[in-house]
């Protein structure tokens, strides 16, 4: 009789842990997708070449606010993905061929691939993506900025 | 030969010991010498550990400025006033926003040791600037300004595409110091201008004696500025103080500074001391063990086979008879063949020895005791008769009519007589009497025992007849007879030769009378002289 107890109370938590490792794996799987078709990859590097070329380049930071007080990547706006629209967009993208560059914490950050298809569906055809995200950016050593309370 | 050879002063166990001990303290030499190469080797390898240390220490420290300066340059474009003032590009206020980064975190808790901050433009010109020493705060420069790292400000400008946002860094030694520069990017990807703070890291360095707890001097070679603590040993002549330097290299490897600690390496000292002692100690014991062993197998295998083969040789000198007598030793291979050498030659000596001795007392020609050896039998004899009280008789026989045999019959046919008489002599007496040949034809007896004239008078008559049967030599018949003198011995005549010129005496008697024998003590009577006559 215990054993039967015991069996099930196992089951139970065998249970448990495989729904929890399921919701783990769900919010594993956010990861930003490889590509995205109409937006261009670019790395740090590649970046800085861009605004060196076009000075009108638009920097979105697609992360929270809170990531951002952490340092951001100075030049660059900050418009979560969250609250991006093509109304929002506008505001700060005059024209539909302007240059703009969105990135978020880094690969496994979904935030700039979401904005991204936003301003493709608004019909922004310049749009490049920072991938690596401010990850990159620390490695590589670029200078950051950190907003003083 | 032996007069030219000297005796050695030392014995072999002398010697023997002297190449051990010697053996031993070369051991002991090499233990300590060994000793005081591993404290040297020790000691330079505790030099090169802290070395290698505080170089890591000095880099870590390094590396620790350019994070905060960087920091601090950064933190400083972040605020609305920097910007406005980099907007307007207006020198005064953008050298005002400057100064307030001598207030900042870092710089007033002297985390970082800020000289001079200066800003300039993306062609390197400057376009702010704010220094340390309130002297030069708000001075107004014209014309081309001098900045600290020239060589270091035309290498980075040169730099083009995404590594010019970076920060770069370099210890250098400008003018009358030597100082860490940092060149900061300032405006981000719109690159606008480069922020370049001038640190002195003297006092971080110096930190360093807390951080390894080791008093350390510190010499700037810029300034030419050496700073020392009051925890610096007064001595550091004492073994108990190793000093030990090093040299932080600048850019374009120019010296920068010299670190110059003092470890307190007592402890260490006396560990090291310690184990040498331990060491040397044990080299002692373990020689001593090893010089006892090596004496006692020596003794065992040489020194004991000698000594034994020395005290027979010694003996053998003392008593000839010991020649002969073989000796067994116990040792290593050569002493056994020298102990075989040793018997053998004892055994050759002793046979030499022994027909020396037959040589000089036996009569060549009958095989009999000749003059010699009857002179030492009759001393015998007389020793043994006052001893023991043992009289004894003495006999001088004479062959008669050997000249004529001589003559006649040949000198061969004269020995070969002698021959058959003495065999014939010696048949009448006992094993224990002496029979010798003491002159040509003249015989001598010795009988043992025999106080009586009447022993004496029975052999002698024995001898007469044996003596007097005819004899074949060579086809010769030879017919002799042999005349007797008698002598006893008596207390009142001790004296041998005294006996013998009686018997001597007694025989002539004997001769010249034709008696055939007489007895000394009878030659003055006449009626006994006639009782004899054969």
């Amino acid at each position: 009789m215990w054993m039967m107890n015991g069996k099930r109370l196992f089951c139970k938590k065998i249970t448990i842990v495989f729904l929890l490792l399921f919701c783990f794996q769900a919010e594993a799987k956010q990861r930003a997708p490889e590509r995205i078709e109409g937006a261009t990859i670019v790395n740090a590097e590649e970046l800085i070449e861009l605004f060196s070329k076009h000075e009108n380049t638009v920097v979105i930071d697609a992360r929270l606010a809170s990531d951002r007080k952490q340092g951001y990547i100075e030049g660059s706006v900050n418009l979560e993905n969250t609250l991006t629209d093509c109304n929002k967009l506008f505001t700060i993208l005059k024209t539909m061929s302007v240059p703009v560059v969105f990135y978020c914490n880094g690969d496994d950050c979904s935030r700039s691939a979401d904005s991204i298809k936003i301003a493709l569906s608004c019909g922004y055809n310049n749009v490049y993506w920072f991938r690596g995200g401010f990850h990159e950016w620390l490695l590589k050593g670029y200078p950051y900025l950190r907003d003083r309370r | 030969m032996l007069m030219l050879m000297h005796k050695p002063k030392h014995s072999i166990r002398f010697t023997i010991g002297l190449v051990v001990l010697l053996f031993g303290l070369s051991g002991i030499l090499l233990s300590a010498v060994t000793g005081h190469i591993y404290q040297t080797l020790l000691l330079d390898r505790q030099k090169e550990a802290f070395k290698s240390f505080a170089e890591r220490k000095a880099g870590f420290i390094q590396t620790e400025i350019v994070t905060r300066t960087t920091e601090l340059g950064l933190s400083a474009q972040a605020t609305q006033g920097f910007r406005k003032a980099m907007a307007s590009k207006d020198t005064a206020l953008i050298s005002a926003q400057l100064d307030e980064r001598f207030r900042s975190f870092y710089v007033s808790t002297k985390l970082v040791d800020l000289e001079s901050l200066h800003l300039l433009d993306l062609d390197f010109n400057v376009i702010g600037r704010s220094f340390n020493d309130e002297e030069h705060q708000g001075e107004k420069h014209e014309g081309e300004e001098e900045l600290a790292c020239p060589i270091f400000l035309s290498e980075a400008q040169q730099r083009v595409g995404a590594s010019r946002l970076k920060v770069v860094s370099e210890l250098c030694v400008y003018e009358d110091d030597s100082v860490i520069a940092v060149l900061i990017p300032v405006g981000g990807i719109r690159l606008k201008g480069y922020l370049l703070a001038v640190v002195d890291p003297s006092h971080s360095f110096l930190d360093m004696e807390v951080d390894m707890g080791i008093p350390l001097v510190l010499h700037d070679y810029g300034s030419g500025k050496t700073y020392d603590t009051d925890s610096w040993p007064v001595s550091t002549e004492s073994d108990q103080v190793l000093v030990w330097e090093y040299i932080l290299m600048g850019s374009r490897n120019i010296p920068a500074y010299n670190f110059k600690f003092a470890s307190d390496i007592s402890g260490l000292q006396a560990q090291i001391n310690d184990t040498r002692t331990l060491l040397l100690s044990a080299a002692t014991v373990v020689t001593l063990l090893f010089i006892l062993i090596s004496l006692f197998i020596l003794r065992r295998t040489m020194l004991l086979p000698l000594e034994t083969l020395k005290k027979h040789l010694l003996k053998i000198k003392k008593d000839k008879s010991l020649l002969g007598k073989e000796i067994h030793v116990e040792g290593n291979i050569e002493m056994y063949d020298l102990a075989e050498g040793f018997n053998s030659m004892s055994m050759e000596l002793h046979d030499l020895y022994g027909s020396l001795e037959d040589m000089a007392f036996t009569d060549t020609l009958t095989g009999l005791p000749n003059r010699a050896l009857f002179n030492d039998r009759i001393e015998q004899a007389a020793r043994n008769a006052r001893r023991n009280n043992m009289p004894y008789a003495l006999m001088v026989l004479d062959l008669n009519k050997f000249k004529i045999v001589n003559d006649t019959l040949g000198h061969h046919v004269g020995d070969e007589l002698l021959c058959e008489v003495a065999k014939r002599l010696k048949s009448c007496v006992r094993e224990s009497d002496t029979i010798a040949r003491i002159g040509g034809d003249e015989f001598a007896v010795i009988l043992n025992d025999a106080g009586v004239q009447k022993t004496a008078i029975v052999v002698a008559k024995k001898m007469i007849e044996r003596v007097g049967m005819k004899m074949l030599i060579e086809g010769h018949t030879v017919d002799t007879g042999i005349s007797v003198g008698i002598a006893l011995y008596s207390k009142s005549k001790e004296d041998s030769e005294t006996l013998l010129r009686q018997a001597d005496a007694a025989m002539y008697h004997a001769k010249k009378n034709d008696l055939g024998y007489m007895c000394f003590s009878d030659i003055n009577k006449p009626s006994s002289l006639d009782a004899f006559v054969i």
